[in-house]
């Protein structure tokens, strides 16, 4: 028995019929078509299909897609593109801090809300904060250093957060 | 060669990933991404036994189950057995299961979850038979139970030595290497020394689980879109499990493919739905491996059991080398005798043996088949022999760096299996790791209960030979240029690599180059994305195939500048007289454009460069595995070399080690793009780290304890180093026929990780660590042993 669920995606209402059961990843991936988010466990332990709900990094396979109604969705679809990458997208590629890329959106979210928390993280908070963020081919070295370059672009175009 | 500096215009540079849009907004389609109309969902039911006699399987619940579409068994399919140089597996268990995991009954449904539905509803009854596990039960002569009991009549491609000895009947490949005498070669030795290296069973662990869409059509094709890192391997296992001819199966790889490291290589489940389709009428399947089939049940690192005995000179040099291999090889042959043979050859690569012999087998158990993992045995081979060496240089009391100097290989040596070494960077690799580290250094060596150490270790990949791949290089009427190949780009960047070659061949911005996603019907044959081989083989086609496009283009403007096509030269997409740069024709004013109907040549159809880039190699002998004197002196199309110095420290309260400072050496014969060369060198940190200290698939009577990410863990953030502690060095000894003097390297990256990593624990606290993973409660037993010891003296 399917439901109404109105939620915030990526600044924009939307609004589904999902049935009870249905996980968050699921609605994002096979209903609305949106791949971006990844699923690699389906047990909450890797990241793959990390989005932000009302700013907060979750794993979309632990939560129920009515869970988010009325709350705020942020996926990787809704943070940039081609045309105008955020600052972590651009990061990423200029620093090579992917391979296979299958980790790569669950860890920019992730980092999204890091650096909203934490403007200026040190190397140890960077790597604290995408514990749960599982890559098998990088070793982790080249997502760091493109986290650190996100962190000072976003500060240098912020005269607020680089004063304080 | 060697040093010769040239201008570039794309090798060398950091250019971005051709896919790499894609991956950092998730707009990249993965086969797992992909939605087909009217798609069904498959699941498979898998043995619950080691090994069993089919009784009685009973479909008719799931049959009777709405939404189920079609459920299939053994009789279902082709009667054909598929392999990958021994031809032993059918689709679906055939009379008889012989691991836990077995494929037994498919069904395809309107869900996923009715298909798991549809599954609990089959029953299945077994008469079990005696299952062996360990190695050395399955390989005697009188073994408890024989797994394949047809393997004498199984079709197998030629390979070395006779592969089936009724002696060993569960053995099912043989290599052999046999030079000098070692014998002799003991009795000059100054110390000789005895010891066995293990590893146990790890799980690629690839991030995209395993997957594919299958549609076999009402024409009689089949068409499989698939995560695979290897198209016409692929093509060629579906022919052979559908018996049906390679014109009628099409093969699609996305241009984005989540991780494979040799996991991807051989069929999963493609065949197996293509045969669902068929049954379902023709609808598309797709099936998502779960993270337990992934891990498990797709191939796995086989475990191998070495030992080695070894003479020494008191200066270092290695007289007599003898090792036996055995390798657990699972319930189906699948890359086992190739991962075999190419073991075999691991330690020739490394060091001069005057005498040497080698015996190396593996064996059916009723275990998960094991399969090709980033090197192909080399990781297991060189834990052995690197750990190896460094009791052997304590046995004579000269230090590690010493003994590695004085044997490894050098530039144009002949080596003990009779093959010519190009491109060796043994010696610059040990003096870039050991700066790096500084070794022979003082460091604080003890902090409480946290005892540091240092260690380093070599290794070395060879590529195959005989190897081909093609290409073709087509330029658009708008001057973009689109190559064609098959190579599968599971994360390491060939596309990229071969948009770099293009565009320095054809002296054109690279952005002005893309490569087109593989589908059989339209990119050529490529061996296989493995065995290091791409930017090597494929580069060299691309460079090939570039140059023949190059001829199409000076033939089609020769006239139009009226001159020889001889003297016509190409860059910027502007073909011109040569010295005289002012007399040019653009290439997209080669092309005619009448009326409505779009562009076309004149001639010659379109502008589409062809070639294929092939490698042979020399006879080997089968009694010796080494090859003669024939004028090529060639066993693998080129050899990679990889080196890494460690720092750890081991807590000997807890048995936990931590590694403090990596510093890793590859030698590339050119680095392509050094960006991604270094990306592809901290593999180690993780791949190769996770071997070494904790990845183990832990088995129960051939069941597997800990299938999922939370008890199966690789490194994370927090297990890696810090950036200040991680140092890469890219050598580029030319490999004299790679493209511009480059060659692959990825497999060699994590080899001298978990090699390195026992020797600094040794460095550290005196235990030697035999097997791997070294994990806390392996440290922990092994002090207490040591300790043990000293008190009974």
């Amino acid at each position: 028995m399917s439901r109404n669920l109105e939620f915030e995606l990526n600044g924009k209402t939307c609004r589904r019929d999902v049935e009870p059961n249905t996980l968050l990843k699921d609605m994002l991936r096979l209903d609305l078509g949106m791949t971006g988010t990844k699923e690699t466990c389906g047990e909450g332990i890797c990241g793959a299909c990390t989005v932000l709900v009302n700013g907060m990094p979750v794993r979309s396979c632990l939560v129920l897609a009515m869970q988010v109604g009325n709350h705020s969705v942020e996926t990787i679809e809704g943070i940039g593109n081609a045309q105008n990458l955020h600052p972590l997208q651009q990061a990423f590629l200029e620093h090579g801090a992917f391979q296979c890329g299958w980790c790569t959106p669950g860890m920019i979210m992730t980092a999204k809300a890091l650096l909203a928390a934490n403007p200026d993280p040190s190397e140890a908070e960077i790597r604290d904060a995408i514990r749960g963020n599982l890559c098998r081919c990088t070793g982790y070295v080249k997502i760091v250093e493109a986290i650190q370059a996100a962190a000072a672009t976003a500060r240098g175009s912020n005269p607020l957060a680089q004063s304080q | 060669m060697r040093g010769k500096v040239m201008e570039t215009i794309a090798i060398g540079k950091n250019i971005q990933r051709e896919e790499g849009i894609g991956k950092v907004t998730g707009s990249g389609k993965f086969a797992m991404d992909l939605e087909m109309p009217r798609m069904l969902w498959a699941k498979i039911k898998r043995s619950t036994r080691p090994h069993a006699k089919l009784v009685r399987v009973d479909t008719s619940k799931a049959k009777a189950l709405a939404g189920v579409h079609a459920v299939i068994v053994d009789t279902d399919c082709p009667q054909t057995l598929f392999g990958f140089g021994c031809y032993d597996e059918p689709l679906l268990a055939r009379t008889k299961v012989r691991y836990i995991g077995e494929p037994v009954v498919a069904v395809a449904a309107e869900s996923e979850a009715i298909a798991e539905e549809a599954c609990d509803l089959i029953e299945i009854e077994y008469d079990d038979l005696p299952a062996v596990f360990d190695v050395h039960e399955a390989f005697r002569s009188d073994p408890p139970t024989i797994i394949h009991e047809e393997q004498a009549g199984y079709r197998r491609v030629p390979i070395g030595p006779e592969q089936y000895n009724p002696e060993h009947p569960n053995a099912f490949g043989y290599y052999r290497i046999r030079s000098g005498d070692v014998t002799v070669g003991f009795e000059q030795a100054d110390s000789v020394v005895e010891s066995t290296y293990t590893n146990a069973m790890i799980a690629h662990a690839p991030m995209e689980r395993h997957n594919s869409v299958s549609l076999w059509d009402g024409d009689g094709n089949v068409t499989v879109w698939s995560s695979s890192q290897a198209a016409y391997c692929l093509l060629n296992q579906i022919s052979e499990a559908l018996d049906l001819p390679h014109s009628k199966i099409r093969v699609i790889i996305p241009k984005y493919v989540g991780g494979g490291f040799g996991g991807k290589i051989e069929m999963k489940s493609e065949g197996l739905c293509a045969v669902l389709s068929k049954a379902a009428g023709h609808r598309p399947i797709k099936i998502e491996y779960t993270q337990e089939e992934s891990l498990c049940w797709a191939g796995v690192q086989h475990p191998f059991e070495i030992k080695l005995k070894t003479g020494v000179k008191k200066d270092g040099a290695i007289v007599s080398c003898e090792m036996f291999v055995l390798v657990n090889g699972g319930a189906y042959a699948q890359h086992g005798f190739l991962v075999t043979r190419q073991a075999s050859y691991g330690p020739l690569g490394s060091y001069r043996f005057p005498n040497f012999k080698l015996d190396n087998y593996v064996v059916y158990t009723n275990q998960p088949p094991g399969v090709a993992y980033r090197g192909f045995g080399n990781t297991q081979i060189h834990w052995a022999l690197e750990s190896h060496m460094d009791e052997l240089a304590h046995a004579i009391g000269i230090d590690p760096v010493a003994i590695r100097l004085k044997n490894v290989l050098v530039e144009g040596e002949i080596n003990t299996a009779g093959e010519t070494q190009h491109s060796v960077a043994g010696e610059e690799l040990i003096r870039e790791i050991t700066t790096a580290i500084g070794w022979g250094s003082d460091f604080v060596r003890k902090d409480g209960p946290w005892c540091r150490g240092r260690g380093l270790a070599i290794a070395n990949k060879d590529s195959i030979a005989p190897s081909a791949s093609t290409a073709f290089v087509k330029i658009h009427n708008d001057e973009t240029v689109e190559i064609r190949h098959s190579a599968g780009n599971m994360g390491q960047g060939s596309s990229t690599t071969f948009i770099q070659l293009a565009a320095e061949a054809l002296q054109v911005d690279p952005a002005r180059v893309r490569t087109a996603q593989i589908d059989t019907w339209v990119t050529p044959y490529d061996q296989l994305s493995g065995s290091s081989r791409l930017t090597f083989a494929g580069g060299n086609a691309v460079l090939m195939a570039c140059d023949d496009v190059k001829l199409q283009v000076f033939k089609l403007a020769a006239p139009v500048l009226e001159a020889d096509a001889g003297d016509l030269e190409l860059a910027d997409m502007k073909v011109f007289v040569k010295g005289e740069p002012e007399r040019f024709v653009r290439v997209k004013d080669l092309f005619r454009t009448p009326y409505f109907t779009g562009s076309f040549l004149p001639t010659g159809g379109e502008l589409l460069g062809k070639a294929t880039f092939y490698v042979s190699a020399s006879k080997v002998d089968p009694e010796t595995g080494k090859c003669g004197d024939d004028g090529l002196r060639r066993i693998f199309s080129f050899c990679t070399r990889a080196a890494q110095a460690v720092e750890v420290a081991v807590n000997i309260e807890t048995g936990q080690v931590r590694l403090e400072r990596i510093a890793i050496a590859n030698d590339v014969g050119r680095a392509i793009n050094p960006m991604s060369c270094e990306g592809q060198m901290h593999a180690a940190l993780t791949m190769g780290l996770g071997g070494a200290l904790y990845e183990e698939l832990q088995l129960e009577s051939g069941a597997i304890r800990n299938a999922d990410l939370e008890s199966y863990r690789f490194p994370t953030a927090k297990d890696a180093p810090p950036n200040a502690g991680v140092s890469t060095h890219i050598v580029e000894i030319p490999q004299p026929d790679g493209p511009f003097q480059a060659k692959g390297f990825c497999e060699a990256t994590i080899a001298p990780t978990a090699p390195a990593i026992g020797n600094a624990i040794f460095d550290a606290i005196g235990v030697r660590m035999t097997h791997m993973p070294m994990t806390a409660e392996r440290i922990l037993a092994a002090i207490d042993a040591k300790n043990e010891a000293a008190r009974a003296r």
